[in-house]
Formats: structure tokens, sequence, C-alpha cells
């Protein structure tokens, strides 16, 4: 069972999957919890280091050149 | 010659004999049946086998060499497909519920192709689910085993096709590759597999997993039989939004020559944080080889690796998500369980969270353009294990499980895996990464590896060799 905290987070990471209208239960979202969290943990990191960086977004306009070819 | 050892013969050496009448592709294909017959019950890596059409397609093959007829190397050899190409009149399955009733109505293009080159289609070869969802033993289809030992997996999402090349139950096959499909299992199984640059072959007609970073490619026991079968596959499709418009060098033509000087990099301290020591044991003498060869092997850093991992995973259950989401409000109860269960974190993503990998994938790959100015190619061990037994893998978090492989779908590069030694009598395979549209390099060096070895020359014991 998960503790006060991680039911916290379980709560928000369900509310966030129902939100799409899929409906997940309650111990499949615990199971992949994890994998949310890390992620997230993950993709901090990477905004700390794109907020460093010298070129951010450039393939994303790489996207808008195909669309104006 | 024994029936099972036509079943070995490489793609070159079988054209060779039809072209010099030694053999037949009638002979050819009613030996793969007969071994199909025999092992595939236990392996279960056919879904589907098409006996009839396949020995009319061999008499056809038989009649036009009788006419001195012969349209390539590919040309009555038989292969099998991963059961996610679409053949007209045929259910496009994917290993899914969820499209048990989507019949196909014309053939992909890599089907057309194969035709026009002559080539003899088997079957359809089995999968994980969509792809992505690793299976279970009790599974309502069954999943294929890995012929070097039947209770471990052989590896995904192309299992099938590793499985099947390795058993000798077809001469070739062609998988997709997303975060490592087709590398993942050729290193479990013994085989090969190339992963080629994004947008090299055509994507028409396969099911998708992640628009972005899905690649179609060849899956063999040779790397020579690797390069004929991108060969026939390579090219510009306009239908294809990523396909490329690029010249396709002839692919066989690079191999067999001298890799003197070629620079080989290894990424030391990533390969060793992620590498059991048994895997780190037989890479190491695998670029010890690949010195002895002339290459020149340094150590190298991977820039933000740390990265890839929330990049690619974020890049491909946002576009997966994107790709399923009528199906999981509307068919949830179809879906095999953990290709339900990988799917749910996509569904918590954000807009933004999405484009902040798409802008560290453009970082990454700047950073990669500019190392592989220092480098030819790439190595590290495909991957960090040899293969899970089947209850391994259900007791193990729902995540892609190929931290080397990955970092070439975020990039787009070519990646190879080939053999390079086993453990315990399982193999482990070495992965060789180029730069963009040089796949005719990445082929030279895994071939003047493989010369200079004889892993591929090992077959499992399945009790008929």
């Amino acid at each position: 069972m998960p503790n006060g905290s991680e039911t916290e987070k379980l709560s928000e990471f369900a509310a966030l999957v129902r939100r799409s209208g899929v409906r997940a239960s309650d111990a499949d979202l615990a199971v992949v919890l994890p994998i949310f969290i890390e992620n997230r943990e993950g993709l901090e990191k990477l905004r700390r280091a794109l907020a460093e960086d010298e070129e951010p977004g450039a393939d994303l306009a790489s996207i808008v050149r195909r669309i104006t070819r | 010659m024994i029936l099972n050892d036509l079943c070995y013969l490489s793609i070159g050496e079988a054209a060779a004999l039809f072209r010099e009448r030694k053999l037949s592709p009638v002979e050819l294909v009613d030996a793969y049946l007969a071994r199909i017959g025999k092992l595939d019950p236990r392996l279960n890596c056919y879904v589907a086998v098409f006996r009839d059409r396949a020995r009319t397609e061999a008499l056809r093959a038989e009649w036009d060499f009788a006419r001195g007829e012969f349209r390539g190397p590919m040309h009555g050899i038989p292969v099998a497909l991963k059961d996610l190409f679409d053949m007209a009149g045929l259910p496009a399955g994917a290993n899914t519920r969820v499209l048990k009733d989507r019949m196909s109505t014309q053939d992909a293009l890599l089907v057309d192709k194969l035709r026009h080159a002559g080539a003899i289609l088997l079957g359809k070869l089995q999968m994980h689910e969509f792809a992505m969802g690793s299976p279970l033993l009790n599974d309502p289809v069954p999943p294929a085993r890995n012929p070097w030992d039947l209770e471990r997996m052989p590896g995904g999402s192309s299992s099938g096709s590793a499985a099947a090349l390795a058993a000798g139950l077809c001469a070739g096959s062609y998988g997709s590759d997303t975060g490592g499909s087709i590398r993942h299992p050729a290193a479990h199984t013994a085989t090969v597999g190339l992963k080629p640059t994004y947008g090299l072959v055509s994507r028409r007609g396969a099911v998708a997993l992640t628009w972005s970073m899905d690649h179609i490619g060849p899956m063999a026991r040779r790397v020579e039989d690797t390069a004929i079968l991108l060969q026939v596959v390579a090219g510009y499709d306009p239908a294809d939004p990523g396909s490329a418009e690029v010249a396709i060098p002839a692919y066989r033509d690079a191999l067999g020559g001298s890799i003197h000087g070629l620079r080989v990099g290894v990424p030391t301290a990533y390969v060793e944080s992620l590498a059991a020591t048994e895997v780190m044991a037989l890479f190491a003498e695998a670029t010890k080889a690949l010195s002895e060869l002339g290459a020149e092997v340094r150590d190298i850093a991977l820039p933000s690796i740390h990265h890839a991992g929330p990049i690619f995973l974020t890049i491909l259950l946002a576009e997966a998500v994107a790709y399923h989401e009528d199906w999981l409000s509307r068919r949830a109860d179809q879906y095999g369980r953990d290709m339900w269960l990988r799917l749910l974190p996509g569904l918590a993503f954000s807009a933004a969270d999405y484009v902040q990998a798409q802008r560290g994938r453009a970082m990454l790959c700047r950073q990669m353009n500019e190392l592989m100015q220092a480098v030819d190619l790439i190595a590290t061990p495909t991957m960090p294990r040899t293969a899970m037994t089947f209850a391994e893998s259900a007791a193990a978090p729902p995540v892609p499980r190929s931290p080397f492989t990955r970092l070439a779908n975020i990039t787009g590069q070519p990646s190879i895996s080939l053999p390079c030694g086993f453990y315990e009598g399982l193999p482990v395979g070495l992965l060789l990464t180029g730069r963009v549209f040089e796949e005719a390099r990445v082929l030279q060096v895994a071939d003047a590896y493989e010369r200079a070895t004889n892993w591929h020359h090992r077959r499992p014991n399945l009790g008929l060799n």
C-alpha cells in the first residue's frame, strides 16, 4: 500500500490520466506510478539543461519549415 | 545436402545455388515448410504460414529460372514478415485483439517491393502487442520462444522474426524498431538486425507505434543477407511523410573491404554503468577484435546521454497515446495487460512535456552530430544482459528495456546488432551505430567483424540439427 505522500502522488497521477477519459483502476495506476515519477524528474533535469542550451526549439522550427516548403 | 542444412543457407548461398541450378526454390520452400511443421508448434514463431501460396510462388520462380530469368539475389528466397505489415485480404494482426476485425485492403510497400524482387512469402511472424507490450506465457496467442532456451523470451518486439531466423524457419525477415525492436531480439537470438536511418525505408502499410521514431528494417542470419534485404526495400516513398530522398548505394559492394583506420568510439563509462559483467567481458573481446582488424578504437563520452531516457519515453508514449486515444477509451478491455500498463503514463504527460522532449531530442541530435565528426562508429553491447525468462519478464516493470538501442531511435542513426559471443549458452549482441545514411559503413564494419569470428555458425540445439 502506498504511504501518505505516495497516496497524494497517486491521486494526482490518477486525475491526470482520467482527464483523458480513460478508465484506469487505482491498482493499475499504482504499478506505473514510479515510472511516471521517474520520467517527470528526468524531464525536470532536461528542462534545466535546455535553459542553458544555445538553440532551444531547433527541431520544432524544422517542422514549420516542412509545412511552408 | 541434408534437408535441415538447406534451412541455414545464407541468402547469398541460396541465390548462387539457384543460378547454378543446383537447388530449386521449390526444394528450398519445401524444406522450410517441413521444418516449420516440426519445430513451430514448440517455438510459436508463426501466426500464419502461407503453405499453398509459397509453393505456388516457388514453382513460378522455378519456371523463371528454367527460362534463364533471374531477377536478383532475392528471387526465389523464402522470407517471412513481422505481423504488422499489411497484406491485402489478410488481417494485420499486430498481436492485438484491438485490431482483430481489421482486414488489410492493400499490400504494404515493403510487400510490393519483395514481390517485385521475386521473394517468396512464407508467412507472418509473432510480435509483441502493437510492437510494445511484452507477452505472457498464458496469452491467448502463445508468445514466440527463444530457440536457445525455450523458457526464455527471444526479445522483442520483433520476437517471431528473430526466433524464426535462429531456428532456421525462414531465410530472412523484416521487423520494425521504435526503441530497439529489431536489434534487441537479434541480440538475444544470435542473429543480425539493422535499424536503418530514419526515412530510408518506407513505413507505408505498417502498423504505427510512434511516428517520429518508427523504423522498418531487415533481419537475417548474416550481415551480407542484411545488406541484400535492405537493398530491396530502401528508397524514397512520397506516401510516407518521414521518407527521405537520398541516393541508395549498392550495400553489398561495401562488404569485404578493410576497416583499417576507421575510428570506433566506445562510451566505456556509460556501458559499464549498465551492462552485466559477463556482457561487458564479451563486449571487451569484440572491441579488441575490431582493433586487431585495424580499427582505431577509442574511449568517448556520450553527450547528454543521461537525458536520453526521459526524452525517449516521453516521445514514445505521447505519440503512442495519440495513436491509441480512441481505442483506449472504447476498447480498454481488449488490450493485453503489459501494453495497457505501458501506455498509462503517456496519458498523464502534458503538451509542454512533449515539446520539451522534442527540444531535448534536437539538442541530443546536434551533440551526436558533433561527436560523429570525431568517430565513424559507436560500439556498445546491444543489451545490458542476456535474455530474460518469461517469469522474469512478467515480474519486471512495464517499461522499455533497451537503453543502448534507443539512442539511435532518438537521433535516427543507422544501428546494427550482430552476435559477439555466448554466456552460459545464451547469445550476446554487439551494437554498431553510424552516421545518418551511412548504412554501407555500418554493414562494412559488421561484416569485417563477422568474418573474423565464428559466432554466426552456431545453431541452437532443437533436436533436428
